[in-house]
């Protein structure tokens, strides 16, 4: 059917022909190549780390030593050689810069090729960027801005060195070192990510951003992110991916966490779009996340919204822990895979408070040979009282060699919560395609609409600075028309 | 994955032919699942690890229970199974259209029923090896008569392992009950329902054994082109109790409607797990899942459609609805769409809750006391599954079990 062809060429489109493939030539500073006490100290040293921090990761590293892989995704995951990655590398010159204008011109081109707007732009824009690339942050914008509503945000290796009392209070608070294997191993390797505070009663001037950027070949990310809202701040972060094109598999096991007191609110987005992998399914981004927020505080609220287009494997299961009273949390979701993707991806909502509220909506669309799978937990506490869940999860199938699949997983355990599961399966409806060919639009431009429509309640989540790209991602803008 | 768990030895078991054999070694080898099986995290076997298997070495008369009471009741003919072994008196005058045989000296039917079972399913491998009882049951024609297969027990120190085989020819049709009434330790049925071209087989399956008995049942079924099957289980007896159904629509234009209720109490574990495979295309699957729960009681359901590649036109509906009665009580579901097809309608949805307050509202502000009202919903929402049972004597049976439970379980729905 000449639609699904269609459908087929705009997913490849956005997905299959990668346009950020480029690579910055840029000398770096790597640590010995494999994994080992060795490795660790290195990194440690290299960060200029006090000594708890690198008893900290010593332990997890003890710790995922005798962990193993996990097995029940619905992933098919080539055996990983931890021994041949390099985990750690720095940009050269990694003294502090007063200005952009001490920044390796090259860097600069990167980032302007990307779309960052790291220049005056960004003032417009009321975007502050802390630019990650590869694993130390070069160049953090807006700061004094920031300092000024009392906002700490800053690379996580800063706030070690400048905010020890807070890192130690709230790093492996909500993620333990040992909470699953790839959660170990960052805790054990982790270089850099952000830092990001937010004092009582504060509203975040700006919208939060970093980009994160793999670059250096072999040279797994293993970012750490920590965000703390203290009662009744909110703040926005947001999370951008894209990858250089690349011929070898590149590991990526990132960590973040998020504490939300009372009243407090915390909205993190993502749009992730890492190389995955070429339309044989050579080479691809492993991506291996853990996210986890905890609502600690009551009338608290931590919202999670993705879109998910890159990687060659993607295992990512952004959670809740709803642990104040009347507590909310929100997870929208779309996850888009093409040639031979594969995504394991979903949330946990873990009801603790009463009167917790969550709310899960997933959208997966799979094209070419992908595998998609939606896999959540809502687990509602004995002390979850009149607490509630809604979960949506449609998948939308693109072609007849893709798979899409939804795994919910349901535990209650108090009768007074109520919990409501619903999943579709379907491919673009010949009736709704129908409908707009009849009123004249172009079978083209009906298949954005329709693909647009499918994705819509999550899109709308996003913070508009990103609803663009992600649009640009999704691929329902693709003649620039729609969207 | 190698389980954590003691493990019964069968190799001391007499067992003869190559198929049993090879079961054996598969149970020596896997064993009862351990707690990191997927498929069995919410159904932990831990107790029946320090169990030794002792099938019944000869057949014992037992008092009839309810289960014939039942038969006679819908005009059925009735197959006892005792303590797992088949008691030969039951197959005869068997009705028109109706052929036993000795599963235990038919290598092919061995081989048939080992083809349709539940793979990696524990009792698949165990109850084959042991076979404490099996049988052959071929099916021609419009059978005029139901079937009951009643499976009876009063020896907990036992266990039961009957393997029962049905084989429906083309254009066959029947209507069928299994009822499940026996006090034996571990009662493990495996079962096996293969139905050719335009057969149609009408069943219910009710769970009511003892309560201190473990159930653990495994029915593989195979549907060829057009054919039709209307099952139906209602699970309340057991202390813990496993129906484990998997379906393979291997033609075009076959129908598989499996609905099921759990009702629990005390501290029951019921567990409804059933695999729809939709292998080729055109075909329609719809479950119904009721669960209520009292007291500690703990209800798992794990519903998995599958959809092969090039299966389209696939219709594959599910839905399951829990209700917790009480704060001790825990629901676990899991349904789950495995999609490889696009031009499919598939769903599911799955909810958990307590009696809808402002339904409760209504039916109290017009003046029926809210314990009656209570009962009331509960009722509705246990008929509104059973209502899709065609077969009026095979509703009948679940209604009743259904409102002993309610009963029982002191939810009336009229004033005393």
């Amino acid at each position: 059917m000449a639609a699904t062809t269609q459908t087929i060429e705009q997913v490849q489109e956005v997905t299959g022909k990668y346009k950020y493939g480029f690579v910055t030539d840029i000398e770096s500073d790597k640590a010995p190549k494999g994994l080992s006490e060795e490795t660790i100290r290195f990194i440690s040293a290299k960060k200029e780390e006090p000594e708890w921090m690198l008893e900290w990761r010593l332990k997890a590293y003890a710790r995922w030593l005798t962990m193993t892989s996990p097995d029940w995704a619905k992933l098919d995951i080539p055996p990983i050689d931890y021994q041949d990655s390099y985990y750690y590398a720095a940009p050269k010159s990694t003294e502090k810069l007063a200005s952009l204008d001490e920044v390796d011109p090259e860097l600069l081109a990167t980032y302007e090729k990307l779309g960052i707007p790291l220049n005056e732009q960004k003032r417009l824009a009321n975007v502050a960027v802390d630019a990650v690339f590869d694993s130390v942050s070069v160049a953090t914008t807006f700061r004094e801005e920031l300092s000024k509503a009392g906002v700490i945000f800053c690379p996580i290796s800063e706030a070690i060195r400048d905010h020890p009392e807070l890192v130690k209070k709230y790093m492996g608070s909500v993620i333990p070192v040992g909470d699953n294997y790839f959660a170990a191993l960052n805790s054990a390797v982790f270089t850099d990510g952000s830092f990001v505070y937010i004092p009582k009663g504060v509203r975040c001037p700006m919208e939060l951003s970093t980009y994160f950027r793999i670059n250096e070949q072999n040279t797994g990310q293993f970012e750490r992110t920590l965000i703390i809202a203290e009662d009744e701040s909110y703040v926005s972060y947001l999370e951008g991916c894209t990858a250089p094109q690349r011929d070898e598999n590149q590991l990526h096991a990132a960590v973040v966490e998020l504490v939300a007191m009372r009243d407090a609110e915390i909205k993190y987005s993502t749009v992730q779009n890492w190389y995955p992998g070429d339309e044989n399914g050579k080479g691809g981004i492993y991506n291996f996340v853990t996210k986890r927020g905890v609502c600690r505080g009551a009338r608290s609220k931590i919202s999670w919204t993705q879109v998910e287009t890159g990687s060659a494997i993607t295992w990512k299961y952004p959670s809740c822990v709803l642990q104040g009273e009347d507590s909310v949390g929100e997870f929208y979701s779309v996850a888009l895979t093409n040639n031979y993707q594969q995504a394991d991806t979903g949330t946990k909502m873990i009801h603790i408070g009463s009167g917790s509220r969550s709310t899960i909506i997933s959208k997966g669309i799979s094209a070419g040979k992908s595998q998609n799978c939606y896999r959540g937990l809502v687990h509602m506490q004995p002390t979850a009282e009149n607490a509630r869940n809604f979960t949506q999860c449609d998948s939308l199938l693109v072609g007849d060699r893709c798979g899409a699949h939804t795994v919910p997983y349901i535990v209650s355990r108090n009768p007074s919560a109520k919990v409501e599961h619903e999943a579709t399966t379907s491919r673009i409806s010949e009736d709704q395609l129908f409908y707009c060919l009849q009123r004249g639009i172009e079978e083209e431009g009906a298949v954005s609409l329709i693909v647009n429509g499918f994705c819509k309640e999550v899109m709308k989540e996003l913070p508009m600075e990103f609803a663009v790209e992600a649009q640009k991602l999704i691929g329902i803008s693709l003649e620039g028309s729609v969207g | 994955m190698p389980a954590l768990m003691m493990q019964p030895d069968l190799s001391n078991l007499v067992v003869s032919g190559p198929v049993r054999n090879a079961a054996r070694t598969a149970w020596q080898q896997h064993g009862w699942p351990g707690p990191r099986v997927e498929s069995w995290r919410f159904t932990k076997l831990d107790r029946l690890g320090a169990r030794d298997i002792t099938p019944a070495s000869s057949l014992s008369p037992t008092t009839a229970g309810d289960g014939l009471a039942m038969a006679q009741g819908m005009g059925a003919h009735a197959i006892r199974i005792i303590n797992g072994i088949i008691d030969p008196a039951s197959l005869e005058a068997l009705p028109t259209g109706l052929t036993a045989g000795n599963l235990h000296d038919d290598q092919d039917a061995q081989d048939a029923m080992m083809a349709l079972a539940p793979p990696d399913h524990p009792i698949s491998n165990l109850s084959m090896a042991v076979m404490s009882g099996g049988l052959v049951l071929d099916v021609a024609g419009e059978v005029p008569k139901s079937l009951a297969l009643i499976f009876e027990g009063d020896d907990a120190s036992l266990s039961a392992h009957p393997v029962v085989l049905i084989r429906l020819a083309p254009a066959a049709r029947m209507v069928m009950a299994e009822w499940h009434q026996s006090a034996v330790g571990l009662s493990a049925p495996l079962i096996g329902l293969d139905l050719a071209k335009k057969a149609s087989l009408d069943f219910v399956k009710i769970q009511t054994e003892d309560s201190a008995t473990s159930h653990l049942s495994a029915t593989g079924v195979l549907l060829a082109e057009k054919a039709r099957l209307a099952g139906f289980s209602l699970s309340v007896g057991g202390e813990m109790a496993r129906l484990e159904t998997h379906v393979t629509m291997a033609g075009e234009g076959a129908d598989c409607q499996l609905s099921a209720i759990y009702l629990g109490r005390g501290r029951q574990h019921h567990d409804i797990t059933t695999v729809l495979n939709h292998d080729i295309g055109h075909c329609t699957s719809d479950q119904v899942i009721r669960g209520v729960l009292d007291d500690r009681a703990r209800g798992v359901y794990q519903g998995k459609v599958r959809v092969a590649k090039d299966a389209q036109k696939t219709d594959g509906q599910q839905m399951s609805r829990a209700l917790l009665l009480s704060r001790k009580a825990e629901v676990d579901a899991k349904p789950e769409l495995e999609i490889y097809a696009d031009d499919v309608v598939c769903a599911h949805g799955a909810t958990v809750g307590e009696l809808d307050a402002t339904q409760l509202f209504y039916l109290t502000s017009r003046g029926i006391p809210e314990a009656n009202a209570r009962a009331m919903l509960i009722e509705a929402f246990l008929i509104d599954a059973i209502d899709s049972v065609e077969i009026d004597s095979l509703s009948k049976i679940l209604l009743n079990v259904a409102t002993q439970w309610m009963a029982q379980t002191g939810l009336t729905s009229h004033g005393d």
